[in-house]
C-alpha cells in the first residue's frame, strides 16, 4: 500500500459539508491514509483546478448551482476518464446515484449517513476499482489486437490451401489424362499385371482427385458470408431425401422425418450439414438388412437441437474427438469409401453459426449425430 | 453524531450556513405568489436539500425530516410545473420558522401537525 498522499478534490457549495469533510477525513486519517484535501465550491472552479492535473481523484456533490444531477457527473466525467469520481447524493436521490455509478462512477456516498471511515473506505475503494477497471480495459485492447491477429493469420491459411489445392489439379489433369490414354491406347501391349499396376495408378489419381476437392470446399467455407434466415427444416430435409433417391433410384435405406423445429441460419450452408449428416447415414447402414435414418429435433432454450440417427456400423465411442477432424476417419476405406472431410465439413458450418456438434455411436448399433444452432435474438 | 456538536467551531459553520439558508428560503417564500417560477423554485429546492443533508450530519433528524418534506414539495413544483398555491404558501412560511426554531433548539409543539400538512401538498 502506497503511503503517499492521496490528492482529492472536494466539488462542494455547502461551507458546513466542506469543513465536515475536512474534519472526517482528519478523524480517519492514519500512517496508511493520509489524504490532501483541495476545495471547489463550484463546477467551473473544480474543473479548472482538474485542468492543472495532480489530482488522484474527485468528490462530487451532485446538487450544485450550475448544473443538475446526472449533468453534474456528466460534464466532469467527461473531464477526466483516468481519476475516480466518487458522487454524493442526497437522502433521496438514490436513483440518481446509482445512475451515476452506471455511468463511471465508482461509488456514492449519501449525505448525512456518512463518517470518517465510511468515507476512509469508499476513496481507497474507488481509488483499487479505477484500477482494476483500468486493468481490464487493457486486457481488452489486447485481446482485440490478438484477435485481429488470429484472423489475419486465419485468412492467410485459408488463401494457401485453396491455392494449393487449386494449383494441384492441373498436374493431376495431366496425370489422369495421359495415363487413360495408356489403359485406352496401349492397355493390350501392357499385359495383364500391367494393366493391373495402371489400374492402380488410376485409381489413386481419382482418390487424389476427390481429396483436392474435399479440400477446396472445405476452404471455400472460410471466405463465404454467411446469410442467416428462418429456415423449414422439414422443407430442407426433404429436399435432401428427394436428391438421395433421385441419384440411387435403388436405395433400400428407410426415412424417419420427425418434427423439426425451424431453423435460423444460412440455407445453404445448412442444407449442406443435413446432406453430409444422412448421406453419411445412408452409407455406413448400407450393410444392414432394413437400414433406417431418422431425423428429428426438438427447441431448447436460446438454441434449437437436431438429429441424424441411423442404425448402421456405428464407431467406438473411444474415437469419438477424431470424428470431426479433416480426414480423420474411424472406418477403413476398405469398408466404406470416403475421405474423411464431410464431418470437418459439418462441424466447421455448424461453428460458424455458433453452434455445436457432437456425436453418440456404439459399435455394430448405429450412431446418432446432433448439432445444435442458436435460436435468432429478440432484438 | 454527538462528537460532532461536541466541535464547537464546526457546529458555529452549520449554525450560520443553516441560518443563511432559511432566511433565504423565507426571502424567496414570500416572492412566490403562487406562480410557477423555475428559478425560484430551483433555489428553494437547493436550500431545503442542502439543510437536510446538513443536519443529517449533525444528528438533527427533526430539521432533517422537515426540509425533507419541503425539498420534496419543491421538487415536484418543478418537475411536474404545478404552481405552488396560495393557500399553500402560508404553510411553506410556517414549516421556515419552524425550521429556524429547530436550528436553535428551541421548544416547538406543531411539529407532527406540521409534517402531516406538508405531507397532504402535491400527495403522491
Amino acid at each position: 500500500m502506497d503511503n503517499k498522499s492521496i490528492r482529492v478534490l472536494l466539488v462542494e457549495e455547502s461551507a458546513f459539508a466542506t469543513q465536515h469533510t475536512k474534519k472526517m477525513l482528519a478523524e480517519a486519517a492514519s500512517s496508511e491514509f493520509s489524504v490532501e484535501l483541495e476545495c471547489a465550491d463550484q463546477m467551473s472552479v473544480g474543473l479548472e483546478r482538474l485542468s492543472k492535473g495532480g489530482i488522484d481523484m474527485v468528490l462530487l456533490d451532485l446538487t450544485l448551482q450550475d448544473t443538475d444531477g446526472l449533468e453534474t457527473f456528466q460534464k466532469v466525467h467527461s473531464f477526466t476518464s483516468e481519476i475516480p469520481i466518487v458522487v454524493m447524493s442526497g437522502l433521496d436521490d438514490e436513483k440518481l446515484a446509482i445512475e451515476a455509478v452506471q455511468q463511471g462512477a465508482q461509488d456514492y456516498l449519501v449525505k448525512g449517513r456518512v463518517d470518517g471511515n465510511l468515507l476512509k473506505r469508499s476513496i481507497l475503494y474507488a481509488m483499487e476499482r479505477q484500477k482494476a477497471e483500468k486493468r481490464i480495459q487493457k486486457l481488452n485492447r489486447e485481446l482485440e489486437q490478438r484477435l485481429e491477429e488470429l484472423r489475419a493469420t486465419n485468412e492467410e491459411l485459408e488463401a494457401f490451401s485453396y491455392s494449393v489445392s487449386h494449383d494441384l489439379r492441373a498436374p493431376l489433369r495431366a496425370v489422369d489424362g495421359f495415363s487413360r490414354v495408356l489403359s485406352e491406347d496401349y492397355g493390350e501391349k501392357l499385359g495383364g499385371e500391367g494393366k493391373r499396376l495402371l489400374g492402380m495408378v488410376r485409381d489413386g489419381t481419382k482418390r487424389m482427385g476427390q481429396l483436392i476437392e474435399d479440400i477446396l470446399a472445405l476452404s471455400r467455407l472460410g471466405r463465404k458470408k454467411i446469410k442467416k434466415n428462418r429456415i423449414k427444416m422439414e422443407k430442407l430435409t426433404s429436399n435432401v431425401l428427394d436428391g438421395i433417391k433421385a441419384s440411387d433410384p435403388e436405395e433400400k435405406a428407410r426415412f424417419e422425418i420427425k418434427e423439426l423445429p425451424p431453423s435460423f441460419g444460412d440455407e445453404t450452408l445448412v442444407l449442406e450439414i443435413l446432406t453430409n449428416l444422412i448421406s453419411n447415414a445412408v452409407k455406413f447402414s448400407r450393410n444392414e438388412n432394413t437400414p433406417v435414418v431418422e431425423v428429428g429435433g426438438k427447441e431448447g432454450d436460446g438454441e434449437n437441437t437436431y438429429y441424424v440417427k441411423d442404425n448402421g456400423v456405428g464407431f467406438d465411442m473411444k474415437y469419438v474427438s477424431k470424428a470431426f477432424h479433416v480426414f480423420q476417419r474411424l472406418h477403413s476405406d476398405e469398408e466404406f469409401e470416403g475421405t474423411g472431410v464431410g464431418l470437418a465439413i459439418v462441424q466447421r458450418i455448424v461453428h460458424r453459426h455458433g453452434g455445436r456438434v457432437w456425436a453418440e455411436g456404439k459399435v455394430g448399433k448405429g450412431a446418432t449425430f446432433y448439432f445444435a444452432l442458436p435460436s435468432r435474438k429478440e432484438e | 453524531m454527538s462528537e460532532i456538536t461536541d466541535n464547537h467551531e464546526l457546529m458555529q459553520v452549520f449554525y450560520k450556513e443553516t441560518q443563511d439558508l432559511i432566511d433565504e428560503m423565507k426571502k424567496d417564500l414570500a416572492t412566490l405568489k403562487g406562480e410557477e417560477d423555475f428559478k425560484v423554485l430551483r433555489r428553494l429546492f437547493r436550500c431545503a436539500h442542502t439543510i437536510k443533508s446538513s443536519s443529517g450530519s449533525v444528528g438533527f433528524d427533526d430539521l432533517e425530516k422537515v426540509t425533507q418534506s419541503l425539498e420534496r414539495i419543491f421538487q415536484v413544483a418543478r418537475d411536474k410545473s404545478l404552481a405552488i398555491g396560495s393557500d399553500v404558501i402560508p404553510l411553506l412560511m410556517e414549516s421556515a420558522d419552524l425550521c429556524e426554531r429547530l436550528l436553535r433548539r428551541e421548544e416547538v409543539t406543531c411539529y407532527e401537525e406540521l409534517l402531516e400538512r406538508l405531507k397532504d401538498v402535491f400527495p403522491a
